[in-house]
């Protein structure tokens, strides 16, 4: 798998020389040449057709390119290069790298299979992942992050994970996964296919690659498992709890045997990769394709020309073919940078001085360049005539290099005849030197000794040679037999092809047949014993592989690598793989069509009822109105029409007591309840009012009018999955207010995350508070309780009980919510004791608890009280709360003039239904949905909100209203209004939309000529009741605190005692 | 609250119309009451009033449609201050005590001045003792009551919301009192026949309920 990993990188043909020759884009075999010089050329080209359709012809760039890091020993710099360049592309060096960590893993998995398979639970399925893009005319793989939607069995993807709103989503519950081992170049790609569309996938590595799939396939059998389930058994609901509050619920995991545990093993279970998988890799990956990114690509060439340039010109500072070369090099990413359509040089030659290092900014450069080159050379006339130009260059630039070639060779011959003469030269002058025929001798002998050596010393030599003939002679035997050996892998991966085509058809197959029909299961079915034959039929491939070894070797090809034949072993455990593995997707497909076929009986059983039941509606619909008809004609049909109506009215109402009853029966006790503890109220005026079946055909109505809105919020992006991703982004961080963040609190927070948002948007306002305060401000607050008597306690009392009797975390003095309620309220008439206890903020309190924590609800109130709300809101005058009342009106006035008009026409004062909802932020009998969606957005954005709900809500009720003729109709329809309120999308539409402009400023204007008016008419109210109530303090037992208190932010007269 | 006249929509309505407020201590029960003879309803913990609530409720006596506009208000100190907002104008109004806490009796005394402050000058005041179930604990004794009741000229009657002892004879009590406008009266007398026979089964049905 190493090697098979390794030839990934070689993106652009590349091939290392070690003499100058005319570039060749095929395969040929390098050919080694005598008079080594120690320059290395390297050539790209950036063909990436001719590298994908034939792979296994590819030459292997990395390896040789490793082998030259490792001969030259400068291994470490090579690394060095990749580091500083850090990019985002699979780097040779960096993929070696990445090889240990996952054989490492591999040898590691049977152990901690069990660990993985926990983590799989609750570990949510992200990261990020390259996606091949789909527009345009250039599809490039861009980097995504990934988020899998449990709830929708749905892979979101997003730029990167810090945004919020989704690019797009991936359908999985019906996807088919594949991957192709012949594309060597990305061991990461995958592919999904859904209904006819591939989505091009890549991850980091193969091994994450594998662990995404496994992932994807589990994820895609619980769905459909789940939703077979849910098919039976319509009740049943899966929905997440928040951890913390009143409303949070200990899940209890059922865990039930794995129908599907018969599956066979077929491939090992794969380790989650930790550096690329998860909600960590969040922090430490960069978005991929991001502007910044781009700009590093674009530096990076640069910066190894650099590098080259300066080291080049100290190496070999005069070299003639280099100097032409830095200076087209440096252009080009010059241009880049300019514009994004460079000139680009066709194949590009590099003479190199024994600078190994030189290789990697090279290698990225020429990527860049056969990037850019596709691009342009469509593009741009004028790279045409450049190009053009360039290849004359180049012809001239060989010309000469066979030049220098030539007269190097006459230079070595000149050379050697020079050398033969200067020995020549020196015997003779010796020879002249010596002056005795002794002396002479004695020379001749020695020559004649040294004769006899080198005489020797050739045949010694001779000698060797034979040898290595010999040896020559061997290898070439060897070599003809490896060269068997691929020719038999070539024809194996034919082969394989074949059966991988094959079976990417028959998966085709599988999906275009309607997938829950009985015939296409009866069809799926005996494919799979097909597709074991073919594993089959593989298996033979590779033994007569294995006999194809011991035929006798056939020397007509030489220098055949040995790591060509490792090279194929890779590839066919890679094609081994992949066929496991699409084995396996077959299984689980036709496992994924037996759920279907069961899902499709249950549906269409009930279907079958369902139009039963309709048909009998219909018919007697028709005779019903057949009867209305006939009356007026004949008397005698009367008790018929009457008897057929009440009939009709008894089943209808049946009918409607059914539906209530089956969940009952499913879940004991539990329904009656919805999940923030409120009973339904079933005490509505307006039900008692009216007559039951319009009640109920405004149900059905409703019912009918939920059911269209659940196939229309399918079709758009999950607006859960946009929070959790949000909740990933901002995992350790705290909240930071951005447009984002508002829209997608308007638009709600989603229950399980209500918990952790309210908690943040309430520490941002009262974080100051809290330091002051000091850590156990809160135990101390509870304590002083007990010691003081304080007069609010005595009203919380009572209150306690009082404050949601239709919740059931409150509904009685045992329930968990009120001894919460009590710590709560009596610690903020401590910690307050100018405002006490007001009645309303028991509600505030208990709407709280339902979500936090006691601290954190003590907190809360602080925030609503202190900071959010304006002054005097909850003390002793309300000065506040009066005064928004006709804020409120004046905005009326602005917003809805018409509505505002009807109100004055008949003296409607709304204070009288507006005053709670300010007080209690909503929580006066407004449906709780809409009120925790109204608490969403009050605690994140501040007290506007209140006026905009409140407008909306009159928005609503608006045409309602015009049709109210007179004073108690009116007011009879606005103590209705908040059954009006269900719509929570609608309302919040209408509330940060419709209503808009909504300025801040101009509320805050408003507050201040209305508190003026507030305040003079309470100071003339004070002074009527100071008349009486001094007389009367005298026999008066009511504790005097509160009278004395009452007035505390009017000036006190100074008559007052 | 506009300073709304007691008959403001007699061209349309058949039926007179008066407007009544309940005024008391927190936690006496004038929401029970109101429950009560509203709904023929009790809780045990009725959910605490903030601002003020709403109901109607009709009665026919003696040949004439009566509709109550019934106020509910807050009981606790602080709201005090939007109390004028619901008697003002108010033809009736009654002023609840608990007889089982001393301090809700002064307080209704009170309650009592101001509206003879305050309210409209022909104001129907009724005083409820509220609670009359738990008399074993009652700490305001009915003799105490009835004598401040016949000072100050008050309807004065022991309630009791749980059991709906006295409920609907108290409302019905202040009904008999308000003075009926000569303006209206006649009218609402011929148009308002053929509402009766509905109306008194409404009240009928209430009564039957809370008994």
């Amino acid at each position: 798998m190493t090697r098979h990993m390794n030839m990934a990188s070689s993106r652009g043909t590349a091939e290392v020389f070690n003499q100058p020759k005319k570039f060749n884009s095929k395969n040929t075999p390098s050919v080694p040449v005598e008079n080594v010089p120690t320059g290395i050329l390297i050539s790209f080209e950036p063909t990436e057709k001719d590298h994908g359709q034939n792979p296994s012809e590819s030459p292997s760039f990395s390896r040789n390119m490793e082998t030259i890091v490792e001969s030259e020993g400068r291994s470490g710099e090579a690394a060095s290069v990749v580091d500083l360049n850090g990019s985002r592309r699979l780097e040779a060096v960096q993929e070696r790298g990445d090889d240990n960590p996952q054989d490492q893993s591999n040898s590691d998995s049977m152990a901690t299979q069990n660990d993985n398979q926990n983590a799989t639970d609750s570990f949510k399925l992200c990261g990020y992942l390259d996606k091949l893009g789909e527009k345009g005319i250039i599809k490039t793989y861009k980097k995504r992050w990934f988020v899998f939607d449990n709830q929708r069995c749905m892979l979101c993807y997003y730029r990167s994970h810090e945004v919020v709103v989704p690019l797009g989503s991936i359908p999985i519950a019906n996807a088919t996964f594949s991957f192709n081992p012949s594309d060597s170049e990305r061991p990461g790609n995958f592919s999904i296919t859904v209904e006819g569309r591939v989505y091009q996938l890549q991850a980091k590595d193969y091994h994450t690659k594998m662990y995404w799939l496994q992932e994807l396939q589990e994820r895609r059998k619980s769905y459909s498992q789940l939703r077979t389930s849910l098919a039976r058994d319509s009740t049943k609901r899966s929905s997440m709890e928040p951890t913390t509050g009143l409303v949070s619920t200990k899940r209890m995991k059922e865990k039930g045997g794995d129908p599907w545990s018969g599956l066979p093993p077929l491939l090992q279970p794969v380790t989650m990769p930790l550096h690329a998988v998860g909600e960590d890799t969040a922090g430490s990956a960069k978005p991929g394709i991001s502007l910044s990114s781009i700009k590093m690509d674009l530096k990076n060439p640069i910066v190894g020309i650099k590098r080259w340039k300066s080291m080049h010109h100290e190496s070999v500072p005069s070299n003639q073919t280099n100097s032409s070369v830095p200076s087209q090099a440096g252009a080009d990413p010059c241009n880049v940078q300019a514009q994004s359509s460079p000139p680009i040089p066709k194949p590009r030659r590099k003479h190199l001085n024994a600078d190994t290092s030189f290789m990697r900014p090279t290698s990225i450069l020429q990527r860049f360049a056969s990037n850019s080159s596709e691009n342009s050379a469509e593009k741009c006339p004028k790279c045409a005539q450049l190009q053009a130009q360039l290849c004359s260059v180049q012809e001239e630039l060989e010309m000469l290099d066979s030049e220098a070639k030539a007269s190097q060779e006459v230079i070595q011959i000149l050379h050697k005849q020079l050398t033969e003469g200067k020995i020549q030269q020196s015997t003779n002058v010796k020879f002249l030197e010596c002056k005795t025929d002794q002396a002479k001798l004695t020379l001749m002998h020695r020559k004649d000794k040294q004769l006899v050596q080198l005489e020797q010393l050739l045949q010694e030599v001779k000698h060797d040679r034979e040898a290595m003939k010999k040896e020559l002679m061997a290898f070439q035997s060897k070599v003809g037999d490896l060269e068997e050996q691929i020719s038999m892998f070539k024809e194996m991966l034919v082969a394989k092809d074949e059966i991988v085509m094959d079976l990417t058809m028959k998966i085709g197959d599988l999906e275009k047949a309607p997938p829950v029909t009985a015939s296409s299961v009866e069809e799926t079915s005996p494919q799979s014993p097909n597709s074991f034959t073919d594993q089959n039929f593989l298996g033979e491939k590779v033994d007569g592989f294995s006999v194809g070894q011991k035929l006798p070797p056939v020397a007509n090809a030489f220098y055949l690598d040995r790591h060509e034949y490792e090279k194929l072993k890779d590839a066919c455990q890679a094609f081994e793989t992949q066929n496991k593995f699409l084995n396996k997707e077959i299984l689980e497909l036709n496992e994924l069509r037996t759920q279907d076929q069961l899902r499709e009986n249950t549906y269409t059983e009930k279907l079958d009822e369902f139009e039963a039941e309709l048909y009998k509606l219909q018919s007697k619909h028709c005779l019903l109105l057949n009867e209305l008809k006939a009356p007026r004609r004949e008397v005698t049909s009367m008790e018929d029409t009457d008897d057929l109506v009440s009939q009709l009215i008894e089943e209808a109402i049946q009918s409607r007591g059914g539906d209530v009853e089956n969940p009952v029966d499913d879940i004991p006790g539990r329904e009656l309840y919805d999940k923030y503890g409120f009973t339904e109220s079933l005490d509505d005026e307006d039900k008692e009012a009216d007559e039951p079946l319009v009640t109920m055909a405004a149900e059905f109505q409703k019912k009918v009018d939920e059911i269209a809105m659940k196939h229309k919020s399918d079709e758009n992006i999950s607006h859960s999955v946009k929070w959790e991703n949000f909740i990933i982004s901002c995992r350790n961080r705290a909240l930071v207010s951005t447009p984002e963040l508002k829209s997608l609190v308007r638009s709600g927070i989603p229950h399980e995350h209500r918990a952790r948002i309210w908690k943040e948007c309430i520490e941002r306002r009262v974080k100051r508070d809290m330091e002051e305060c000091g850590p156990c401000y809160y135990e101390k607050l509870k304590t002083k309780n007990h010691n003081t008597s304080n007069p609010a306690v005595k009203q919380i009392e009572l209150d306690l009980l009082r404050t949601l009797p239709n919740n059931r975390h409150y509904d009685k003095i045992t329930s968990p919510g009120i001894p919460k309620l009590r710590n709560v309220l009596l610690a903020y008439s401590v910690h307050n004791p100018a405002i006490g206890y007001c009645q309303g903020l028991n509600r505030l309190a208990a709407i709280a608890l339902l979500y936090l924590e006691e601290e954190d609800v003590f907190w809360c109130l602080v925030c609503v009280i202190e900071h959010i709300m304006p002054m005097d809101y909850y003390s002793k005058t309300l000065i506040g709360s009066q005064t928004d009342q006709k804020v409120l009106k004046d905005l009326l006035a602005e917003k809805l003039p018409r509505l505002n008009a009807h109100l004055d026409q008949h003296n409607i004062d709304l204070s009288l239904v507006t005053f709670n909802w300010f007080i209690t932020v909503f929580c006066d009998n407004i449906p709780a949905e809409t009120m925790l969606r109204i608490w969403d957005t009050f605690l994140f954005e501040g007290d506007k909100v209140l006026f905009r709900y409140a407008l909306a809500f009159f928005k609503v009720a608006e045409e309602k209203l015009l049709t109210k003729k007179d004073y108690l109709s009116i007011f009879a329809t606005l103590r209705q209004l908040p059954n009006m309120m269900k719509d929570v999308k609608k309302i919040s539409q209408i509330a940060f939309h419709d209503l808009n402009p909504f300025p801040k400023k101009n509320i805050m204007a408003k507050r201040e000529v209305h508190r003026k008016q507030v305040t003079q008419q309470l100071e003339e109210l004070e002074a009527i009741r100071r008349e009486f109530v001094p007389r009367h303090s005298q026999d008066d037992l009511i504790g005097s605190d509160d009278d004395d208190e009452e007035f505390e932010t009017l000036e006190a007269p100074p008559d007052y005692p | 609250m506009a300073n709304r006249g007691s008959h403001k929509p007699n061209g349309s309505s058949p039926m007179c119309q008066f407007k009544l407020v309940l005024l008391g201590e927190s936690a006496v029960g004038k929401s029970s009451l109101v429950l009560r003879f509203v709904k023929g309803q009790f809780h045990e913990f009725q959910e605490s009033t903030i601002g003020a609530a709403f109901l109607t409720q009709t009665v026919v006596l003696d040949d004439t449609t009566l509709k109550f506009e019934i106020w509910d208000t807050a009981g606790q100190e602080r709201y005090h201050s939007l109390a004028p907002m619901y008697y003002r104008g108010s033809q009736a109004a009654v002023v609840v005590y608990d007889i089982t806490n001393q301090d809700t009796f002064a307080r209704a005394k009170t309650w009592v001045r101001e509206l003879e402050k305050q309210g409209s000058p022909n104001i129907v005041i009724a005083l409820a003792g509220n609670k009359a179930d738990m008399a074993n604990k009652r700490m305001v004794e009915y003799e105490d009551a009835q004598a401040y009741a016949e000072e100050k000229s008050l309807l004065f009657m022991e309630t009791s919301a749980k059991t709906a002892m006295n409920v609907n004879d108290i409302f019905l009590a202040i009904a008999k009192r308000l003075p009926r406008n000569d303006d209206s009266g006649n009218r609402q007398r011929t148009q308002g026949q053929h509402l009766e026979d509905k109306d008194r089964r409404e009240v009928k049905e209430g009564g039957c309920c809370s008994k």
